[in-house]
């Protein structure tokens, strides 16, 4: 279970730049959720993904993760809680390390003695499995660096890391958007497979209203750095995108601005 | 002693050094200076420690005074934040007041009539020739230091510190201490360099204050040649390919100085010459190719 209490973050405080990223964010994640978060530019959704992960520290509020306050836990620390994937799929692995050595890293980490072999015979084998789960072939290219994958399989791979260590929250952070349309929805095929497997509490990041509507179990709309919307349930799936749209202008005067769900429409 | 006996020996030892470089240089992927000054202080506190009658004690403890001084510029680069440059800049120059300090404020301490490392190992390996007893005892070192080093960029540790060299911002956004594992890193690197130094000192039969001096331009040499035989492909490699790159580097210097092309002092002017040249190969190559690419479309139109 997640639970955000009464977050708020300003950048560039008592400057011209002084820019409200998050304006009171209270929200709870059960630990069935998978919620997918919409809103326009610099409505601060990657921005509370930061505070959870600890990028930086909120001005006030707090982060509790399956009952123990993170907010102000080093980010190594977190790390071993929660599994995150960024959009650029460059970030979630090492270039010139193996696809053997690289899952190594993410399966041992935190419970392994420091100078215990990290590849070792009987994990190599339970890797393989779970990468052949993926329908990628990636299992028979172990000693491949993953600097040689492509971005599609760099994700999936980084998909495997995050979750291996069975974390208590899993944060997408638009993490299909840089793929090509097919290679896109097969990582999400896996994403939902594994978050369904593993009964991940999930937040999502997406411009595609669409899927956001489709996917998971609740949908947040963010702006200016607040939660207008909140729906899971039969309201849910009774709604349009075009019931997104009209409840975005309702509530902030102008229509949804998000250059990547205007291109993606 | 023929070339080929005196680069095999020096080659060796240097190739403690190289190794520790290649840690740094390839592995971090962070220019360390740090070098400079912690392969006199293996060579000082090798020396003292062999003066005070315990030479194999001698390389323990200089080994574990480079590793301090190495963690000192992690903790620079990580902990305050100072530029990698200038971090290693700065223990270095530290270094050099400890180094002094170590050596009982002398710039020089002679281990002549002192029993080395080299004494004993003569006496036990009795009818061995001397020169061959001093090519083993390189040999035995720097296979031991490749055997282990091997190891350890294979355990968990291990394979945190490449990744941190590799990717630093997917480490810094994951559950492993990309800080500790710089330190750390950086700690093993400068204990390597400062053994380097150690060994030479016994060796040579002296400790000078100066030993260090450009001495990192020797290890990125031995490390590039070594590649340009060997290539350039993972750690294992890497690491013996540093031993091979010192050695043919001793070979090639002492080759040069016993044709006479040059005299001895332009020893750091055709390191630096080396490694200058071989990191601009690839820009060079880079620009050859364009120039050939608009050649072609020239020609086209």
């Amino acid at each position: 279970m997640l639970e955000l209490k009464r977050l708020q973050k300003t950048f560039g405080k008592g400057t011209v730049h002084e820019q409200v990223a998050l304006a009171g964010i209270d929200l709870t994640l059960e630990n069935d959720d998978f919620v997918t978060i919409l809103g326009s530019n610099g409505a601060g959704k990657s921005t509370l993904f930061g505070a959870i992960i600890g990028t930086f520290w909120p001005d006030c509020g707090h982060v509790v993760l399956a009952g123990e306050d993170i907010t102000y836990q080093p980010i190594h620390r977190r790390a071993q809680k929660i599994g995150m994937l960024f959009q650029d799929p460059l970030k979630g692995t090492a270039p010139d390390m193996t696809i053997a050595e690289n899952l190594a890293l993410a399966y041992t980490r935190g419970h392994r003695f420091p100078l215990a072999r990290a590849l070792q015979k009987r994990d190599l084998q339970t890797l393989r499995d779970k990468l052949a789960a993926f329908g990628m072939g990636l299992e028979d290219r172990m000693k491949v660096k993953v600097g040689m994958l492509s971005g599609g399989q760099r994700q999936a791979m980084t998909l495997l890391m995050a979750t291996i260590a069975k974390p208590k929250l899993l944060l997408l952070d638009e993490h299909t958007a840089a793929l090509d349309p097919a290679t896109a929805e097969k990582v999400l095929a896996i994403t939902l497979q594994t978050v369904r497997e593993q009964r991940l509490p999930t937040m999502m990041i997406t411009h595609n209203m669409k899927s956001a509507l489709a996917l998971g179990n609740r949908t947040i709309m963010m702006a200016h750095g607040k939660v207008i919307l909140d729906v899971a349930g039969e309201t849910r799936s009774a709604m349009q995108v075009s019931d997104l749209l009209r409840h975005y202008s309702g509530t902030q005067g102008t229509s949804l601005d998000n250059d990547r769900m205007l291109l993606g429409s | 002693m023929t070339v080929l006996t005196g680069s095999l020996q020096l080659g060796m030892m240097y190739g403690l050094l190289a190794m520790g470089v290649f840690i740094s240089f390839r592995i971090l992927n962070t220019p360390d200076l740090t070098a400079e000054g912690s392969f006199t202080l293996g060579v000082a506190t090798s020396a003292m420690v062999t003066l005070a009658g315990a030479p194999f004690l001698g390389l323990l403890v200089a080994f574990l005074c480079g590793m301090a001084a190495g963690a000192i510029t992690g903790l620079l680069q990580t902990k305050v934040g100072v530029h990698p440059i200038l971090a290693g800049i700065l223990t270095m120059s530290g270094l050099y007041t400890v180094n002094l300090a170590v050596m009982g404020a002398s710039a020089n301490v002679t281990l002549i009539g002192k029993e080395t490392l080299y004494q004993r190992m003569f006496a036990a390996l009795a009818p061995l020739p001397k020169d061959t007893v001093k090519l083993l005892v390189g040999l035995a070192l720097a296979a031991l230091l490749l055997g282990l080093l091997i190891w350890f960029f294979k355990t968990h540790v291990g394979l945190c510190i490449r990744a941190t060299g590799n990717n630093e911002a997917m480490v810094r956004s994951s559950s492993i201490n990309a800080s500790a594992m710089k330190i750390i890193g950086l700690a093993v690197s400068n204990g390597c360099i400062a053994l380097s130094g150690a060994i030479v000192a016994q060796y040579q039969g002296y400790a000078d204050i100066s030993s260090g001096i450009g001495i990192l331009v020797v290890g990125l040499a031995s490390v590039i040649i070594g590649e340009a035989v060997l290539g350039r492909r993972g750690v294992t490699l890497g690491l013996f390919s540093a031993i091979v790159g010192s050695v043919l580097y001793r070979f090639i210097i002492s080759l040069a100085l016993s044709t006479n092309v040059f005299p001895a002092y332009f020893l750091k002017l055709i390191s630096a010459v080396i490694v200058g040249v071989a990191l601009s190969i690839p820009t060079i190559k880079a620009a050859l190719a364009k120039q050939r690419q608009r050649r072609e479309g020239r020609r086209d139109a």
